[in-house]
């Protein structure tokens, strides 16, 4: 069963988007830190080491980017959701056997009007007629119903396929840079 | 190119990575928990693609961190260093001066 908690999925975005700024703000202080400091060491390892940490900081903004583009899916994932609910269960494997079934049920509606039809009411007094007639738009509105109901689901299902789809395309699209782990050899 | 490196100063970053490597190591579990948090909220086929992104950017967080520690490393040895380095050119100019006395004795 897939499930989409679309209340609690937008209040842990909320505290994502505030962990992205701290991881942000925390690393630009670490990276002023270090900068500042090249007054204080200067040595040809030193050198190096301002130097690796430009191209690193380089690597670090585009973390932030990829940081900032999985968030992009989260409210790609709440804008497609919302437009059905605030939690939405489902299971999309089912989808051919509930539009089955009530196809199956719409058909017999139909099947029963058809007998209906066929009924020779000619003879039949004004009351059994009435009531017949009563029982024939009385099913039709059961017709009616049934096949509102089945559009409805019908386009339910729809929505999620879609929604799932650009989700996963989306999803495709990201690419996580490796970071080059940092070795003191050259620095010291 | 003359070499130098001010300890007080040097030291005083030292102290203040420390600093932010705390606050990294929160920042990092919580990303971690949010990333586990969205997955509880969003649970779909497509949430093992997104199960994977968490899993490259987790140890990418982690390389990271690991890189602050080997920042604070590369400051500590150099600053160790040039402690090192001074206290001998110390002991030098003592030894220098004591041989000198000694001559003028």
């Amino acid at each position: 069963m897939n499930e989409v908690d679309v209340l609690n999925l937008k209040e842990e975005i909320g505290k994502y988007n505030s962990l992205i700024d701290e991881y942000q703000e925390n690393y630009l202080n670490v990276y002023n830190e270090i900068k500042n400091s090249n007054m204080y060491w200067v040595d040809p390892q030193a050198l190096l080491f301002f130097e690796s940490k430009e191209l690193e900081k380089n690597k670090i903004d585009v973390s932030l980017e990829e940081l900032k583009s999985i968030k992009n899916i989260y409210d790609l994932i709440v804008s497609q959701y919302e437009r059905l609910g605030n939690n939405i269960k489902f299971d999309l494997s089912k989808r051919d056997i509930i539009l089955s079934k009530l196809n199956v049920y719409i058909n017999k509606l139909n099947r029963i009007i058809t007998l209906y039809n066929s009924l020779d009411i000619s003879y039949a007094s004004p009351s059994i007629r009435t009531s017949i007639n009563n029982q024939i738009a009385s099913v039709k509105s059961m017709i009616n119903v049934a096949n509102s109901v089945r559009k409805n689901i019908k386009d339910i299902f729809d929505k999620i396929v879609e929604s799932e789809d650009k989700i996963r395309k989306a999803i495709a699209n990201i690419q996580i840079e490796v970071l080059p782990a940092s070795t003191t050899e050259r620095f010291i | 190119m003359k070499s130098k490196l001010d300890e007080e100063q040097i030291a005083k970053t030292i102290q203040k990575l420390y600093f932010y490597k705390k606050i990294e190591n929160l920042n990092f579990e919580e990303i971690r928990n949010s990333f586990k948090n969205i997955n509880n909220y969003y649970k779909t086929n497509n949430t093992i693609s997104l199960n994977n992104i968490y899993s490259a950017f987790v140890n990418k967080l982690k390389t990271r961190n690991d890189n602050s520690d080997t920042n604070i490393l590369i400051y500590n040895k150099n600053l160790e260093k040039y402690q090192r380095v001074s206290r001998e050119v110390a002991y030098d100019v003592i030894g220098n001066n004591i041989k000198v006395m000694n001559r003028n004795d």
